[in-house]
C-alpha cells in the first residue's frame, strides 16, 4: 500500500528538553495508525510538527513524497492534513452547523465584497455550504443537532462535532488527539464507529488513543513512542504483546 | 423642530461611527480607541476634497477608500498583539492623529478648523436645511445597516465570529485569518469615513477637537450601552447617549458646567452598564 506521509528522523527540543528525538515512521493511504506511549512521550509534539503548528529542528516531513516541513498551518491543511484538538476549542457561542461551516474547505463568499455587494449570490453560497455541513453533520451522526449551541449538547457529541470540523476541511489525511477521552461507554462506540466508517470512506486516520482495547479494535498500525523515540510500529497485536513496552507504558505495575 | 431634526442625525451619524467601532471591537474583537481619528480622517478628506470643487460623490468616495486603507494599517498591529496590548497602540494612533489634525494646518486648517463646507445638492435641492440632509444620513445609516445584517448574516460574518472565539481553531481548518481580517478591518474604515464626511457637510464646519480621545470613548460607550454584536445595539446606544445633552438642557445648569456634567453623566452610564449590564440592552457581552 502506498506511502501517504513520511515523517523521517524529526527532532524537536523546547530549551534542553528532546520532546522528539530522532522520531520517523510512515504512514499507509487509507490505514488507521494509533500514536501511543506514556504521557511525554511526544505524540501531541508530532501532531504539533505535521501541522505546521511546530517547525521541526531537524528531520523530513513528507506528504506524498512533497517536503512539507516548515510549511504554513494554512498551506498544510490545503494540501490535505488537518487536525482535532485535546481540549476541543470549539466555538462555543455558535450552533453546531456554524462550527462546521466556518471550517469548510470551500472560500467563496468569505470576504466582505462578496457579503455587503452582492447579497443573493451570498445567500446562494451559504444555503450551499449549509448543505455541504449538514451531510458532514449526518456522517458524524449529529444532523438533529444541527442548529443546537455547542454549549447545549453533551460532551460526547461535542466530540463527535470536532471530527466533523476536521471532516470539513476536506482533508485525506486526519490526526485525532484523543478523540475518545473522557467519552463514556454509549459514547466510546459511537466514537469507535465513526472512526471505522471515516477509514471505510478513505480517510487516512493518525489517532492518539490511551485505550489498547480501542487500539486494537481500530488500528491497522500501531505507533510506540517513547521519549520522543519510535520504539516499536507495526501490527497492533505485535506491538501491543511486547512485554517490554508494556512495562514502559504501564510503568511495571501491571 | 430644528433642534429634534439636529439631535436625529448627529444620532444618525454616530450610529454608523457605532456600526464601525462594532466591526473591529464587537465582531472580531479588536479592541480600537480610535475610531474617532478615523472619523476625523473621513470628515478632513471630505472637507479638502469638497472645499477644491470636486463632486460629492467623487469626495465621498475619497474619504471612504482613505479612511478604509488607512485603518488596514492601522489594524495590522493588532495581528501580532494580543487584546490589550492593541489598546496602548490605538491610543497611540488617537494621540497622533489629533496632533496631525492640529499641526498640518496647511491642509487641516490647524486649531481653527475648515469652515463654508458645502452641502451636496440633489435634483436641485440644496440639502444644506436640516430637513433635507436627515433624508441623507437616513438613507446612508439605512445603507450601513443593511451592509452588517448582511455581512454578519453571511458565511464570511461566520468566520469572523469564529476568529474571535478561537483564533488558533480558525488557523486550524485553513484559514487565512489575516486576509479575513483586513476585510473587515477595511469595511469598518470605510464606514468610519462615512460618519465623518457626512459629520463635516452636517456642521459645515470641524475642527480637531471634534475627533480627540473622549469622542472615541462617546462611541465606545455607545456600543456598551446599546449592546455590542448587535445591528440595534449600535443604533440605540448612539440615540440615548446623545439624548443626555438635550435632557440636561432642561434643567438650567450653569454654562460652565454644561461640559463636564455631560461628561460625568457618560462616564457613570457608561460604568454603571459595564457593571450592571455588560451585555448593553440588546443583550450581548462584549
Amino acid at each position: 500500500m502506498e506511502t501517504l506521509l513520511d515523517v523521517g528522523n524529526v527532532t524537536r527540543s523546547f530549551g534542553g528538553l528532546r520532546a522528539l528525538d530522532g522520531c520517523s515512521f510512515a504512514l499507509r493511504q487509507g490505514q488507521v495508525t494509533c500514536l501511543v506511549g506514556p504521557n511525554g512521550a511526544g505524540k501531541t509534539t508530532v501532531f504539533d510538527c505535521i501541522t505546521g503548528f511546530l517547525k521541526p529542528d531537524a528531520g523530513s516531513i513528507r506528504l506524498s513524497g512533497e517536503p512539507i516541513a516548515g510549511l504554513h498551518r494554512r498551506d498544510i491543511v490545503r494540501r490535505g492534513i488537518a487536525r482535532s484538538f485535546q481540549n476541543l476549542r470549539l466555538f462555543e457561542e455558535m450552533t453546531v452547523i456554524d462550527n462546521v461551516i466556518v471550517c469548510l474547505a470551500d472560500e467563496t463568499g468569505n470576504d466582505p465584497i462578496t457579503a455587503i455587494l452582492r447579497p443573493f449570490h451570498s445567500q446562494a453560497v451559504l444555503k450551499r455550504k449549509t448543505e455541504q455541513a449538514r451531510a458532514i453533520l449526518e456522517t458524524v451522526g449529529l444532523l438533529a443537532k444541527a442548529d443546537h449551541l455547542v454549549t447545549a449538547i453533551s460532551f460526547g457529541q461535542q466530540k463527535l462535532l470536532c471530527i466533523a470540523r476536521v471532516l470539513a476541511t476536506d482533508a485525506e489525511l486526519l490526526l485525532l488527539d484523543e478523540p475518545t477521552s473522557g467519552l463514556g461507554a454509549t459514547a466510546l462506540d459511537t466514537m469507535v464507529a465513526l472512526i471505522r466508517r471515516l477509514s471505510g470512506l478513505g480517510k487516512t486516520l493518525l489517532v492518539v488513543e490511551h485505550n489498547t482495547r480501542i487500539v486494537r479494535d481500530i488500528a491497522d498500525q500501531v505507533v510506540f513512542m517513547h521519549q520522543g523515540r519510535v520504539l516499536a510500529a507495526g501490527d497492533p497485536g505485535d506491538v501491543l504483546e511486547r512485554r517490554d513496552l508494556a512495562e514502559i507504558y504501564f510503568g511495571g505495575g501491571h | 423642530m430644528n433642534f429634534f431634526l439636529s439631535y436625529v442625525i448627529l444620532a444618525e451619524i454616530f450610529a454608523i461611527m457605532a456600526l464601525s467601532t462594532n466591526f473591529l471591537v464587537g465582531v472580531i474583537g479588536i479592541f480600537s480607541v480610535s475610531q474617532a481619528a478615523l472619523m476625523g480622517v473621513g470628515a478632513y478628506a471630505y472637507a479638502v476634497a469638497a472645499m477644491a470643487g470636486l463632486p460629492f460623490p467623487v469626495a465621498l468616495l475619497l474619504a471612504l477608500v482613505l479612511c478604509a486603507i488607512l485603518n488596514v494599517l492601522t489594524s495590522l498591529p493588532s495581528l501580532r498583539l494580543a487584546g490589550d496590548y492593541f489598546v496602548v497602540t490605538s491610543f497611540g494612533i488617537q494621540l497622533v492623529a489629533t496632533a496631525v489634525f492640529i499641526n498640518w494646518s496647511d491642509v487641516t486648517g490647524g486649531v481653527s478648523g475648515i469652515a463654508g463646507i458645502p452641502a451636496p445638492s440633489f435634483f436641485g435641492v440644496s440639502t444644506e436645511e436640516p430637513r433635507n440632509f436627515i433624508v441623507v444620513t437616513t438613507l446612508a445609516l439605512i445603507a450601513a445597516a443593511t451592509g452588517y445584517a448582511l455581512l454578519m448574516r453571511s458565511s464570511y460574518g461566520r468566520v469572523l465570529h469564529a476568529i474571535r472565539l478561537d483564533e488558533l481553531a480558525v488557523v486550524a481548518a485553513g484559514r487565512n485569518v489575516l486576509r479575513l481580517k483586513l476585510g473587515i478591518s477595511a469595511v469598518s474604515g470605510a464606514y468610519a469615513g462615512l460618519g465623518g464626511a457626512l459629520y463635516a457637510i452636517f456642521l459645515s464646519f470641524i475642527d480637531p477637537s471634534s475627533f480627540e480621545i473622549h469622542v472615541s470613548v462617546l462611541i465606545l460607550t455607545m456600543l456598551v450601552v446599546g449592546g455590542a454584536r448587535t445591528l440595534s445595539g449600535s443604533i440605540i446606544g448612539p440615540f440615548i447617549l446623545l439624548s443626555i445633552p438635550q435632557f440636561m438642557a432642561l434643567v438650567s445648569l450653569p454654562p460652565t458646567m454644561v461640559g463636564p456634567a455631560r461628561s460625568l453623566a457618560y462616564g457613570v452610564l457608561l460604568v454603571a452598564f459595564m457593571l450592571l449590564r455588560p451585555q448593553g440592552i440588546a443583550g450581548r457581552r462584549l
